[in-house]
């Protein structure tokens, strides 16, 4: 029983607190500007996606600009295991779910 | 701001530039361009660290003559573009504007651009070449580009950008000695066009990685990427959200072993040459003042800050394996989540892990960190974590005061004492974070955002540079503190002079050091000590482990093999001028808490100070951290002599 809590605890702990189920490769969880559109935490590794809006703050959207995530810019999913992993540019870009869920996407076939 | 750069340096720029001044280079990049290596390369051995006024950046100089003339080369901080974002970033800005405050302007800018990321590292390029100073690109690494199925066409690259473009690669010197012809070059060449017509008018980052994207292009031309690279590979296992962590605690705890039985050897051999330079003294010397200041204040002096040498050398070179081959980014990318909470970030593990073995390399490697609260807080609570120091503390008090009863088979009272001891220092440092982030050192969470560069291969070169930089500076700057210190208390453990021939005890009661003890004992009266533990507490500010040597002068026990152990007899035995027990068991544990919190380490102090700023800011932060410690450790200290009363322990059984 405690074996049971713990392992409980240890998944809520442990789980991307923003992880999206995905029926497509990304679902409509955000504030859709249309079907398709969605957060960049909830795209699937190996997707495509442009980016359409950086929310999050100020400074933090400045520096995504500056490593290549800006609006317009092609990225992709490496990795969605421990927040997200992404290829821009040919460079490995990780990023927490928190930020990764302020960046509005469209997704793009690869 | 603007009026204080108009009537400095920059204004001077055009108007004082005597012929014979060396011609002064800066190199600006990315992290991870490779540009340290380029730096090496290109420099040699002639460099020098200092400080930036006023802030915690490293400031690496480094010269070389050519033609019979001097350069000298100023390697930035990495960063990704030139907005101050970080105070690394915002110290490249200002010395590429020419406002930095004891910084000469600097004549050529060096751009190094990773060839295999071109796309990336054009972005602050183009923003360098729009300030309109001199400046020479240096595709670094071009020797892997083959290997990637690229080809890079460097003339059409020059026309385009209106700049000269250098192919090189730093870590086998090739097409250095072009560049060095470049930049002497460089000053007599028009600008490039793009300091006219700068990217950003148009609007924005996109406009300017729109214009790469069309310059990329027609410059590179690159082979259909086939499967996961080598470096995604590893990270599939790396970043795992489970075996991640996993992984690098076990590496973190490879490296702490190593730390002790590599480094302690050293300290050790280290100390045998002093202990034998001072037996020659002795010999030589005869017995008095000038005997005692030389063996006891200079050589034991010097012992105290040489014996962090072996552990910092070691802890950075570890650092610097961790940090060039890519898996440092990994490592705070994966630990970051469990630090969020605390407040912290994922790189202020390594500084607290380092806690275990010692504060004062741990408060250095807080320099990975960059957001400067995160840096200020790690720094604040290192020092709470058990040190190494600590432990002969911890032994001769368990060893007194605790039975060695067996509890549950293997374990005894003792053990879990001491693993009581170390909980007690690793909760108290993560607490005391959450409460600075909350509070004081309050900031705005920021988003994780960090770029992972591909896993290479660490230069030995660039360790070696790395890890000599770290010593040099410690010595130079902490050690000379350190060193004032103990030839200080030494002078306030030999004076005032008592009788000649006195005993060693009556001596340290007698000396300015025994007054201090003294003087506190109403302080620590109600914690259930008295005078001795006071003496013993002033004499352990040099280094905590000091307690058990002035303790054993006390209690007149021999120095050397077998002291903890008939000390601790002695402790538990002792008795006060009225005939009843010195110590009970409530007052040992107290005593033990005040050593997991106090920060008796002067060194620790002196680190801090340096790292915190320097001057008043770096005093005030000491003092606010000495302060805090002692007001914990003497409360918890408190806190257990009376609970320890109250529950029966006032004595013994």
């Amino acid at each position: 029983m405690p074996l049971r809590r713990l392992k409980r605890w240890w998944n809520a702990w442990s789980a991307a607190p923003a992880r999206v189920a995905c029926a497509v490769d990304c679902a409509v969880d955000c504030d859709v500007e249309r079907s398709g559109d969605c957060a960049l935490a909830a795209c699937k590794a190996g997707a495509c996606a442009t980016v359409l809006r950086v929310t999050c703050a100020a400074l933090d959207a400045h520096r995504l600009s500056t490593l290549g995530v800006y609006e317009g810019a092609i990225v992709s999913v490496v990795d969605r295991r421990s927040g997200v992993l992404l290829d821009v540019c040919g460079t490995r870009l990780a990023l927490n779910d928190a930020i990764a869920g302020a960046i509005l996407v469209r997704p793009v076939a690869a | 701001m603007t009026a204080l750069a108009a009537s400095g340096p920059v204004a001077t720029r055009d108007v004082v530039r005597p012929a014979a001044r060396a011609l002064r280079v800066a190199l600006v990049g990315n992290p991870n361009c490779g540009k340290s290596t380029l730096f090496n390369a290109l420099t040699g051995r002639r460099q020098r660290v200092a400080n930036y006024p006023g802030v915690t950046v490293e400031r690496v100089e480094g010269s070389y003559v050519r033609d019979g003339a001097s350069v000298t080369v100023l390697d930035l901080p990495g960063t990704y573009s030139l907005s101050p974002d970080s105070p690394d970033e915002a110290i490249a800005l200002d010395v590429v504007h020419g406002r930095a405050r004891g910084i000469d302007p600097v004549d050529v800018m060096v751009v190094v651009l990773d060839a295999e990321n071109l796309e990336r590292h054009l972005f602050l390029a183009t923003q360098v070449l729009e300030l309109g100073l001199p400046a020479v690109l240096v595709l670094n690494r071009s020797d892997r580009l083959a290997a990637a199925g690229m080809s890079i066409d460097v003339v059409e690259l020059i026309h385009t950008l209106g700049a000269v473009v250098v192919p090189a690669v730093a870590t086998t010197g090739e097409g250095i000695e072009r560049l060095r012809h470049a930049i002497a070059r460089a000053v007599q060449l028009p600008k490039s066009w793009m300091s006219e017509r700068p990217l950003d008018a148009a609007g924005g980052p996109g406009a300017r990685y729109r214009w790469i994207a069309s310059v990329m292009a027609r410059t590179v031309t690159r082979a259909p990427r086939t499967g996961r690279s080598m470096s995604d590979r590893v990270d599939a296992v790396l970043l795992h959200g489970a075996w991640g962590p996993l992984i690098f605690l076990s590496v973190m705890a490879i490296a702490f072993q190593a730390l002790f039985t590599v480094a302690h050897p050293l300290a050790d051999g280290m100390q045998a040459i002093l202990n034998a330079g001072a037996a020659g003294l002795r010999a030589t010397l005869p017995a008095g003042n000038l005997q005692s200041l030389l063996v006891d204040g200079v050589l034991g002096g010097v012992g105290s800050v040489l014996v962090f040498v072996p552990q910092i050398a070691i802890l950075f070179l570890f650092i610097g394996v961790l940090e060039d081959s890519g898996y440092l980014a990994r490592a705070a990318f994966v630990m970051d989540r469990y630090m969020r909470p605390l407040g912290l970030q994922g790189k202020s593990v390594i500084p607290l892990l380092s806690g275990y073995a010692c504060a004062v390399p741990a408060i250095l490697a807080t320099r990975t960190i960059q957001h400067t609260k995160e840096r200020l807080a790690t720094t604040m609570v290192v020092p709470l974590i058990s040190c190494s120091a600590r432990l002969p503390v911890y032994a001769l008090l368990i060893a007194a005061f605790i039975p060695a009863t067996s509890v549950a088979g293997f374990f005894t009272l003792q053990g879990i004492a001491l693993l009581a001891m170390y909980l007690l220092g690793t909760v108290a440092a993560l607490g005391s974070a959450m409460l600075f982030r909350r509070t004081i050192l309050r900031s705005a969470t920021r988003a994780l955002i960090i770029e992972l560069p591909p896993y290479v291969l660490p230069s030995a070169r660039v360790l070696a540079a790395t890890v000599w930089q770290r010593v040099a500076v410690f010595l130079r700057r902490a050690g000379t503190v350190i060193f004032a210190i103990s030839v200080l208390l030494w002078a306030l453990e030999s004076y005032p002079r008592a009788t000649r021939a006195a005993a060693a005890d009556v001596q340290l009661s007698q000396s300015a050091l025994g007054h201090i003890g003294h003087a506190v004992e109403p302080a620590v009266r109600p914690l259930g000590l008295d005078w001795k533990i006071g003496v013993a507490m002033a004499a352990s500010f040099a280094a905590r482990e000091v307690f058990v040597s002035t303790m054993a002068t006390m209690y007149g026990v021999s120095r050397g093999s077998g002291e903890s152990g008939a000390l601790a007899g002695r402790l538990r035995e002792a008795r006060g001028a009225d005939g009843r027990l010195s110590y009970s068991r409530a007052a040992a544990f107290g005593l033990l808490a005040f050593y997991v919190f106090a920060l008796m380490c002067t060194s620790t102090i002196a680190v801090t100070v340096r790292e915190t700023g320097g001057g008043w800011r770096g005093v005030g932060w000491a003092a606010f951290q000495f302060t805090y410690m002692l007001a914990l450790a003497w409360g918890s200290a408190f806190m257990v002599y009376r609970a320890g009363l109250a529950i029966g322990l006032g004595g013994f059984a």
